[in-house]
């Protein structure tokens, strides 16, 4: 029985005394207790360390970047997945009165029920939804419940960064600080008078028309790619909205370093580049008034995993949009399967990815320095990366459309022979000619959001909230163009 | 995507081994957490005492009718699968060559996104 351990210690074999020759080495923090868990390269820690330092991770995860203040309203963003769920445990384990170093902070939770874009069926979603809420409702915290079809009712002020004003009408950075700090005001004193209140949003549910809707919007992306994307931004603006509407300052996602690293490198593939500070770091400033925190950002999600069955941390299993997918669907399938099967070889890969993506700052304005809406993305509502130079690879990319499509318009009176079969084939006359509103639509958005919108069929099937505010942008920027000439004149 | 929520244990697959020594046999019972493998399932084991690898053999043949490739790779679990036996990392256990005994619980989490 000996064998077992000589192929991977071989020294501590020699102790023949112990009966039960499996796990037989050492922690090495305690050097007591028998180690069940490797964790780096050779780091093997019993189960008692393994708790410790799991827990005592979170806390110094928080105590080192200090942006979460004392009662504080956080709001927890929750899936049902095991780093979620983990995130949750964690938090109550730091209110707890007996923890030495207490957590202050006032949580509360959201999940997001995306059953709807991910084709689950609704006895499926109530399922998941009633595990969830058990689990929930155990925690004591305030919770919300709400359908992805939600944002058929979201208003337009999820876009506008800073302020939750519904129609700013270009304020200025003070005037925006001023108003954030009154209505800051204003919500406290709401938060007294109606705690239970919240608890409103929760039953929600969602009418026929909208979960058609949600279909449709679904099935006019054709790639899986662009699918997730578009889940993700979506997701983010309902979060951002419940944050809002009750008073929440920072949002807690429950993103692994083993996530984010994936996450760096398909984000570089999707061209979202110029916003990989926000995208992975530990804290996200880019909606202004409600700050996105990672804390989960230090564990590997085999900690994670490993932690959550060995302590018993409650998680729902929910069926996504990549679930059972090919490891080719898509382009963030593709990069886990390639960071994952890398790891396996070289345990150090996640690591090296996670601790570049720390060191990352973008060169641009600051995020949430600048309020004006138009200047950030419509949909992911980071800084616009589309205003570079004519030396950028992104401006030769343009230009090349731009003369693809004066030839197209050429011989757009041939068109007749396309509806003939002559063919024009994808990114011919007739699909280019087919929605002159993508065109419109892509100057309010940033270089990877543009591409997840090309690969729309129909852009009106996108939310109202998104059609009204792109449309308010363009009338603005329009009127702003017609102003500049004579600003421009007045100049010299 | 997630992200806003990552890695959902996709695939657990929880095996109790129970043995009958007075019958010479191995009796596996296996109890599945999630809906995703097909309903739950019991086999017997031949005399012989049987290692990691030949349980996986064993699940590949008789579990997986599904897309078994998200689980395996090669003759062992795929990248990002999680072994427990009892608990306790597999790593610590001589992984493939781990003798199981009887009333070993065996415990596969999936940490992969589209698992
Ligand atoms: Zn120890
Ligand atoms: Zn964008």
């Amino acid at each position: 029985m000996c064998q077992v351990e000589e192929d991977y210690n071989g020294l501590e074999c020699k102790q023949e005394k112990i009966p039960v020759p499996t796990l037989s080495r050492k922690c090495m923090k305690c050097k007591e207790g028998t180690a069940v868990l490797i964790i780096r390269v050779s780091d093997a820690f019993c189960r008692s360390c393994f708790k410790e330092y799991f827990i005592h991770k979170f806390r110094a995860m928080l105590g080192k970047n200090r942006v979460i203040f004392p009662q504080e309203k956080v709001l927890l963003a929750v899936s049902g997945g095991a780093a979620s769920c983990s995130m949750l445990a964690q938090v109550q384990e730091g209110l707890s009165r007996d923890a030495p170093k207490r957590l202050r902070f006032m949580p509360g939770i959201i999940y997001i029920d995306d059953g709807g874009a991910c084709g689950r069926s609704s006895e499926e979603r109530q399922r998941s939804v009633d595990q969830l809420k058990s689990i929930f409702t155990e925690t004591g915290f305030p919770y919300f419940i709400v359908p992805l079809e939600q944002v058929f009712s979201l208003p337009t002020s999820v876009l506008v960064p800073g302020t939750s004003d519904p129609d700013p009408s270009n304020p200025s950075y003070k005037q925006a600080v001023d108003q954030y700090i009154k209505e800051k005001q204003n919500l406290t004193e709401e938060e007294a008078a109606s705690a239970v209140a919240q608890l409103r949003i929760e039953e929600s549910v969602c009418s026929p028309e909208h979960k058609l809707a949600l279909e449709r919007l679904f099935s006019s992306l054709n790639t899986l790619t662009a699918k997730e994307d578009m889940l993700h931004t979506l997701r983010q603006h309902l979060i951002l909205h419940v944050a809002r509407e009750n008073g929440y300052s920072k949002v807690m996602m429950g993103d692994s370093c083993s996530r984010l690293a994936v996450k760096l490198l398909s984000n570089i593939a999707l061209g979202r580049g110029a916003a990989l500070a926000s995208d992975t770091g530990f804290s996200d400033p880019r909606y202004g008034d409600v700050v996105i925190v990672r804390p989960m950002r230090d564990y590997s999600s085999k900690e994670i995993a490993a932690y959550s069955r060995m302590f018993h941390v409650p998680s729902v299993f929910i069926s996504g949009l990549d679930t059972k997918t090919h490891d080719k669907a898509s382009i963030q399938r593709l990069t886990e399967s390639f960071v994952t099967n890398l790891q396996a070889d070289f345990p150090s890969t996640v690591s090296t990815i996670y601790r570049t993506s720390e060191k990352l700052h973008t060169v641009m304005p600051s995020q949430g320095q600048t309020t004006e809406p138009a200047s950030k993305c419509l949909l992911c509502l980071c800084a616009l990366d589309t205003n570079v130079d004519k030396a950028s690879a992104f401006h030769a990319t343009l230009v090349s459309e731009q003369l693809s499509q004066i030839k197209l318009q050429d011989t757009s009176h041939d068109a007749r022979h396309c509806a003939e079969g002559q063919g024009c084939g994808s990114g011919g006359c007739c699909s280019s000619n087919r929605s002159p509103e993508h065109q419109d639509l892509k100057t309010l958005l940033c270089y990877s959001c543009r591409l997840t919108v090309k690969d729309m069929g129909a852009v009106d099937a996108l939310p109202p909230y998104i059609i009204t505010e792109a449309e308010k942008r363009q009338k603005r920027s329009r009127m702003k163009m017609e102003i500049s000439e004579f600003l421009l004149e007045d100049e010299d | 995507m997630n992200d806003f929520i990552p890695s959902h244990p996709k695939i657990v697959v929880i095996m109790m081994i129970i043995m009958k020594r007075e019958r010479k046999r191995r009796e596996l019972a296996s109890h599945y957490a999630t809906q995703t493998p097909p309903p739950s399932h019991a086999g017997f084991i031949p005399a012989c005492t049987w290692d990691m690898k030949q349980l996986l053999a064993w699940i590949r043949g008789n579990i997986l009718k599904e897309r078994p490739e998200l689980f395996m790779q090669g003759d062992t679990v795929r990248p990002g699968i999680l072994v427990l036996i009892n608990d306790a990392d597999w790593e610590l256990m001589g992984e493939l060559e781990y003798q199981l005994q009887d009333q070993d619980n065996v415990v596969f989490i999936s940490t992969l996104h589209g698992g």
